[in-house]
């Protein structure tokens, strides 16, 4: 039995919120633009709805199973074969995630405020913060979380409410941008991969159980796509949508435009900071849960032997993609799609496997 | 153990402080060169001949003379070089100057009519992507020479030449004489499809006060500020002057208008502040003026209309507050029927004068600097409706329509004008 510590419900909404807008302060809304144009903000609702339906989807497994996680549930469900390789597609779902974000991460440092430091140190130094934020455990993990979301939620706050004078209402229209079937096709999938549903039925036990998941999930969903729709409202009303699809860190751009007089002015630091708390959080928990995914999986007392191992892997695999631009593509092309699997495609399976299996029962009874 | 773990804690604190510090990158700033504009012409030998002013911190912090001061003791040194491209020719300055340049305080990038007149698309491509450029610096057209600019502002109150351009940029705010671009903005208005781009002229001003050019506003007349860059008529100080604006066409810059046309692009795009204003009196047997300090009560209301056909009609009402501030002729415009008369003057001169800006833009410039585009827009619910559309083809055939709407709602220090009865 892995020891993982408990938190409240509160500790919880926050942690998985934090790690969803995570995705904000690196290239992506960029891909949005791209997607939406003008209506780039309409892919997230979108994205919502698919996300929550995750969530209930999810809980619904999860209450079949009330003391176990989703890793013991997949492998009963479908046996020790097909479930272990199932489990196998989140562990390494949670380790591209954790490698793509450091390397995004790193990257996005480099070039808004360490311009000559070199690639690898920088990422050390991301993983190091993750490392020892997943050797802590997610209980520390959740109440820093809890501790930090003021600074997060009020920075992202402070930031909309700057941009308010350079807002221009007009630049959302028309309103429905690169028309419907982009924005709630193309645009509503690719915000609805996230990586907090399965991270949430992983840590299941330690957020209170099965009882609580629902509400959790609902609630951490509403809050970061609230905030992401909030931030990418005002991206589209400040910056055209072309000009949006062109920048690297379009939140960064965003930031360096905030000019309230001579006085206040070049606040961006601020934001860096900000948005590092964000990825060390993001990159603790994507190890952790693939730590404990595979712990789980080898059925391992302790999760942390396998930390060490897991953060060199990560770090070797965040410096595979030769550049920014490829780490970018391999976030949209590889990663927004695969997450769709171990938060939506394989519940859907095992809630249809674990159907199908109580008819036969049924039927053979 | 204690102390182990002390130590390990100090050892782990002290790599993070020494990695994560930045350390590779760390620059003293007495290191530094801070370039505070850049001023951009077309080359004699190469592409662009670029000018830079570079902050002299020993003459700004201390009492050092104000202005520019080529290669010399000012608060700033201007200094050239031509080259290919604007980014790399920083490395060429470096090799006269100790310092590592940096655009990090850059405040305005002045780049020379001819050079605006030739297109900017590809200039300004090559200057977003930088790292150290701001979207919040001041975007400036100059008829004559970038460089000329830059070398005979002379900066008479302000040590700072950085504190200039903010200035400039607030300034506008105060009388409307050009409507303040930043670079942010102007990028946007380049790949925008419902509004062109305009940024503030600047000159210097040649001559004397004879040498300036002729204002249609003659001694009686009831115009203010109609003039361009380089024309007003102001003798002594400083000889670099801001008004009127640049118009362009795509990234082209097709024509400039005057500081009153400027006034009324701002009233028109919702943006026009404050003002003083000058009419003609409406009730005096002679060449009389009232002067007015004008703000905008609130946004223009925009109203488009597209038929069938695809013919643009536009509404436009301008809601103005006019505040009397001088009466030469002693009539009492205080009174309400004599109020009603300068309010309408008011409005009628100030509609004339927005018809005609947007006669100038649809004829001679075939560019919507206004921003109308951004209202027909909202007939459209797809991207791809409104790109097929094709606005700004559109725009110099629609028929755009200007009332303005005065309501004097304050007199100044005086209630009541009396009659003069001489001696």
């Amino acid at each position: 039995m892995i020891r993982e510590g408990s938190f409240g419900p509160a500790e919880a909404v926050i942690l998985l919120a934090i790690s969803n807008i995570a995705r904000f302060f690196l290239p992506y809304p960029r891909s949005l633009a791209e997607i939406g144009g003008t209506a780039a903000w309409l892919t997230l609702p979108g994205g919502l709805v698919i996300a929550l339906a995750g969530v209930y989807v999810m809980s619904v497994i999860l209450n079949k199973y009330p003391d176990k996680t989703i890793i013991e549930i997949t492998e009963e469900v479908f046996g020790p074969v097909l479930g272990t390789v199932f489990n196998l597609v989140t562990f390494s779902f949670f380790l591209a995630v954790g490698a793509l974000f450091t390397r995004e991460f790193a990257e996005a440092m480099i070039i808004t405020a360490l311009p000559e430091t070199p690639v690898s140190v920088v990422t050390v130094a991301f993983l190091a913060m993750g490392l020892a934020g997943a050797y802590l455990g997610i209980e520390a993990l959740a109440r820093t979380s809890r501790l930090s979301y003021l600074y997060v939620l009020g920075g992202i706050a402070l930031l909309l409410l700057a941009m308010v004078p350079q807002c221009d209402l007009d630049n959302l229209f028309p309103l429905l941008g690169r028309g419907p079937l982009q924005i709630f096709g193309n645009g509503s999938l690719s915000t609805a991969a996230v990586t907090e549903i399965i991270l949430a039925a992983v840590l299941v036990q330690a957020m209170g159980g099965a009882g609580k998941f629902r509400s959790i999930g609902f609630r951490a969903m509403l809050i970061a796509y609230g905030l992401g729709v909030a931030l990418m409202v005002t991206l589209s009303m400040t910056v055209h949508y072309q000009s949006l699809a062109e920048f690297t860190l379009p939140f960064y751009t965003l930031a360096r435009q905030i000019y309230l007089g001579r006085f206040f002015q070049r606040v961006e630091a601020v934001f860096v900071i900000i948005w590092s708390v964000a990825g060390a959080l993001k990159i603790a928990l994507t190890l952790y849960g693939a730590t404990v995914s595979l712990t789980r999986l080898l059925k391992l007392p302790d999760y942390r032997p396998l930390l060490w191992p897991l953060g060199l892997v990560m770090f070797i695999i965040s410096l595979l993609p030769p550049d920014m631009p490829a780490s970018g593509r391999l976030d949209l092309i590889i990663l927004r799609p695969f997450a769709l699997i171990p938060n939506y495609l394989i519940p859907v399976l095992v809630l249809v496997f674990y159907w199908l299996r109580g008819r036969s029962r049924r039927a053979g009874s | 153990m204690p102390a182990v773990r002390i130590l390990v804690l100090s050892l782990l604190t002290l790599m993070a402080v020494l990695t994560a510090g930045g350390c590779w990158g760390s620059r003293e700033t007495d290191e530094v060169a801070y370039i505070l504009s850049i001023g951009l012409d077309r080359g004699e030998q190469d592409r662009f001949l670029v000018t830079i002013s570079i902050a002299n911190p020993q003459n700004i912090a201390g009492a050092g003379a104000g202005g520019a001061v080529e290669g010399g003791l000012g608060s700033s040194v201007i200094m050239s070089v031509e080259s290919s491209a604007v980014i790399p020719s920083l490395n060429l300055f470096d090799t006269s100057v100790a310092r590592q340049l940096s655009l990090l305080h850059t405040k305005a990038y002045i780049i020379s009519e001819e050079l605006a007149r030739e297109g900017l698309h590809d200039l300004l491509l090559s200057l977003i992507r930088y790292r150290e450029l701001r979207g919040t610096a001041l975007v400036l057209v100059s008829r004559g020479s970038a460089r000329d600019f830059i070398e005979k502002n002379k900066l008479l109150l302000e040590l700072s030449p950085t504190k200039q351009f903010e200035l400039i940029r607030k300034l506008t705010g105060n009388h409307g004489l050009y409507a303040s671009t930043l670079f942010q903005h102007f990028y946007n208005d380049l790949k925008s499809l419902s509004v062109e781009g305009s940024t503030p002229l600047v000159a210097i001003r040649e001559g004397g006060r004879g040498t300036a050019g002729p204002a249609s506003g003659d001694g009686g007349g009831h115009v203010l500020g109609d003039y361009e860059a380089g024309e007003v008529p102001i003798t002594g100080g400083n000889p670099a002057q801001i008004i009127g604006n640049a118009v362009f066409r795509g990234d082209r810059m097709v024509g400039v208008i005057g500081g009153e046309e400027a006034r009324y692009l701002l009233m028109l795009q919702g943006k026009f502040r404050w003002g003083n204003l000058v009419v003609a009196d409406p009730l005096a047997a002679g060449p009389a003026v009232v002067s007015l300090v004008v703000k905008q009560a609130h946004s223009p209301k925009i109203r488009t209309e597209i038929d069938p056909e695809g013919n643009v009609a536009i509404d436009v009402d301008i809601y103005l507050e006019p505040e009397i501030i001088g009466i030469m002729s002693g009539i009492d415009y205080e009174t309400e029927e004599n109020k009603a008369v300068l309010e309408e003057t008011v409005s009628f001169e100030i509609q004339r004068g927005c018809q005609e800006l947007i006669r100038r833009t649809q004829e001679e410039f075939r560019s919507d600097i206004i921003g109308f585009g951004k209202k027909v827009k909202h007939h459209f619910w797809t991207l791809s409706a409104w790109e097929e559309f094709r606005w700004l083809e559109h725009y110099p055939e629609a028929e755009v329509n200007v009332t303005v709407h005065s309501r004097i709602r304050r007199t100044g220090l005086q209630l009541k004008t009396m009659p003069y009865r001489g001696g």
